[in-house]
């Protein structure tokens, strides 16, 4: 079976449900008569998501970029942060247990703070996807950079390999699929602190649209809104993921099959 | 069968590579100590085939890693032709095969073999000699069709073959093995045993052996050391004078059935401590 196929073959059943739902739930619009700023039907969210003069493009770039531009940075750090935790002893008991602390902080209490130092603009929530994304990075890469195969060690020893050649021969490349782990949650929390990063103050963003929508119960406009923040985050998790079977293609793919079937 | 071996089984040692000279080994884990190895002495002549033959525990491990200069011993040295054995891999490093191929997934085969000579020759990296090299022992060891294989789409015993090319294509005069084929099947182990030997005949490389098997030891050695239970001391050097070249067909013959009973015998006593 070609890719293609397979890949069809996969998003059909999720795709025929999705589609059953929205017609279940127009058809309960229609016979419910709620009006339109309680429960839109999905007919008129698909208008609003798909009429030309709306701002609503506009509004989904400028999320984009903060969720992207933060999700890159974040996990850049969080990397750094890794190879210098795994590298040094002295940052490894120094900054590593501030990291750790720092994280049970809940870190969306950071916005309002962020709005005051960073202004109004597109840079406090970027700052807030930052905060958000490194950690599952650090988590994930030290914990691959540190789980090396004790024999490989040995052997590299044998050979006297220096600190730098077990780190880019061995240690960074053992560590990617860990990476990739850190980076999909980090995708994951990269939207929510872009929508957060503007409930604490914005004037624009798809988070600004949902909340001035709900305000001015223009719920159509707001079920658009998070529709798209939903399509932003699938999106970016599809794209790591994507770009993890293209760098690692040596993975063992385990398919996981149902115990009954 | 060269000179020097005819002399090793006439029991006289020629020129000594490696000395080991009064190794011992005491671990310590917090109040626990761990008596690992006992004033263990041995010299491994030039281009002979040695093997190490001991239960498990009794530190055979340990002398391979010491000997390898991985590990520093609590007291004694290990001479590599009068130079301490840690100065002397730094210059020329000895080759490693462990039970655990140890190969990186992310590498197909021909890239797995030529990843200790990146590192051993980083001064005077030169790509295509190290490819050519590391294609010609994988090519002997039967992998020729398989350059460009990812390591988990290889058996085992295939796994094991890409570590032993690994090691030799640094071109190390010394190869040391820790129980490379204790993972393997019965009919696998053999295939490597007999292609092993094919190999050390070709590359005239000196071979120290770790294994618990005690047909493994015979079939291949041209002298077994055996070691005794904790801690590690050495029971009995035993030359094997069975001569060259082996086939399988060889553990049938009177010679070997008696070899392995006398290292049997020995084994056991050395278990009763
Ligand atoms: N790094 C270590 N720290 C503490 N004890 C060790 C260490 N390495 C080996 N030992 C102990 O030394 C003894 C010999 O181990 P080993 O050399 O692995 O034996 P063998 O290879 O013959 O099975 C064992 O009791 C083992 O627990
Ligand atoms: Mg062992």
């Amino acid at each position: 079976m070609s890719r293609l196929v397979r890949v069809w073959a996969a998003a059909v059943p999720p795709l025929a449900v999705v589609l059953a739902l929205l017609a279940a739930w127009e058809a309960a619009s229609i016979v419910s008569r709620f009006p339109t700023y309680v429960l839109p039907r999905p007919s008129q969210i698909a208008r609003e998501l798909l009429h030309p003069g709306s701002l609503f493009w506009t509004h989904t770039w400028i999320t984009l970029q903060e969720t992207l531009i933060g999700f890159v940075i974040g996990s850049l750090v969080g990397l750094t942060l890794a190879i210098a935790i795994v590298l040094s002893p002295l940052i490894r008991r120094s900054i590593y247990p501030l990291i750790v602390l720092f994280q049970t902080v809940p870190k969306i209490v950071l916005a309002p703070i962020f709005i005051i130092w960073f202004g109004y603009g597109l840079l406090p929530k970027e700052m807030l996807v930052v905060v958000l994304a490194f950690f599952p990075v650090t988590v994930d890469a030290i914990h691959g950079l540190t789980s090396m195969d004790p024999t490989l060690v040995d052997l590299l020893h044998s050979v006297s390999a220096s600190r730098w050649e077990i780190l880019w021969k061995i240690q960074l490349p053992h560590s990617t699929p860990h990476i990739f782990s850190g980076l999909k949650v980090a995708s994951t929390l990269s939207v929510i602190g872009a929508i957060v990063g503007e409930w604490a103050g914005a004037n624009g963003g798809l988070g600004f649209l949902i909340l001035s929508s709900s305000a001015q119960l223009e719920t159509v406009r707001m079920f658009s809104g998070v529709v798209a923040v939903s399509i932003i985050g699938l999106l970016l998790f599809y794209a790591v993921s994507r770009l993890e079977d293209w760098l690692l293609p040596w993975r063992e793919k385990v398919e996981v099959r149902h115990p009954l079937g | 069968m060269s000179i020097a071996r005819s002399l090793a089984d006439a029991g006289i040692t020629t020129t000594a590579l490696i000395t080991v000279d009064g190794v011992s080994m005491t671990f310590r884990e917090g109040t626990r100590t761990v008596h690992a190895l006992e004033r263990i002495s041995l010299t491994v002549p030039r281009g002979q085939f040695i093997s190490l033959l001991g239960p498990s525990g009794c530190g055979k491990s340990t002398l391979l890693r010491i000997v390898g200069g991985l590990l520093r011993p609590t007291q004694g040295q290990v001479w590599l032709e009068g130079e301490p054995v840690g100065h002397a891999i730094r210059r020329r490093p000895f080759g490693f095969v462990f039970q655990d191929p140890a190969l990186l997934p992310w590498r197909r085969v021909l890239a797995n073999a030529t990843l200790l000579q990146e590192i051993v020759y980083r001064d005077r990296h030169d790509r295509d000699q190290h490819v050519a090299r590391a294609k010609e022992y994988l090519e002997l060891m039967g992998l020729g069709a398989f350059l460009d294989a990812y390591p988990r789409e290889l058996s085992g015993g295939m796994r094991q073959r890409v570590a032993i090319a690994r090691a030799l294509a640094i071109a190390p005069q010394i190869l040391l093995m820790d129980e490379p084929f204790g993972a393997l099947d019965a009919i696998t182990r053999d295939r490597l045993n007999l292609d092993l030997l094919t190999l050390w005949g070709r590359t005239g490389v000196t071979i120290m052996f770790v294994t618990h098997s005690i047909h493994e030891a015979a079939f291949l050695s041209d002298v077994v050391y055996v070691m005794t239970a904790r801690p590690g001391r050495v029971l009995a050097r035993v030359p094997v004078t069975i001569p060259r070249p082996r086939a399988l067909d060889v553990q049938e013959t009177p010679g070997f059935v008696h070899l392995v009973r006398e290292l049997r015998g020995l084994l056991d006593r050395g278990m009763e401590g």
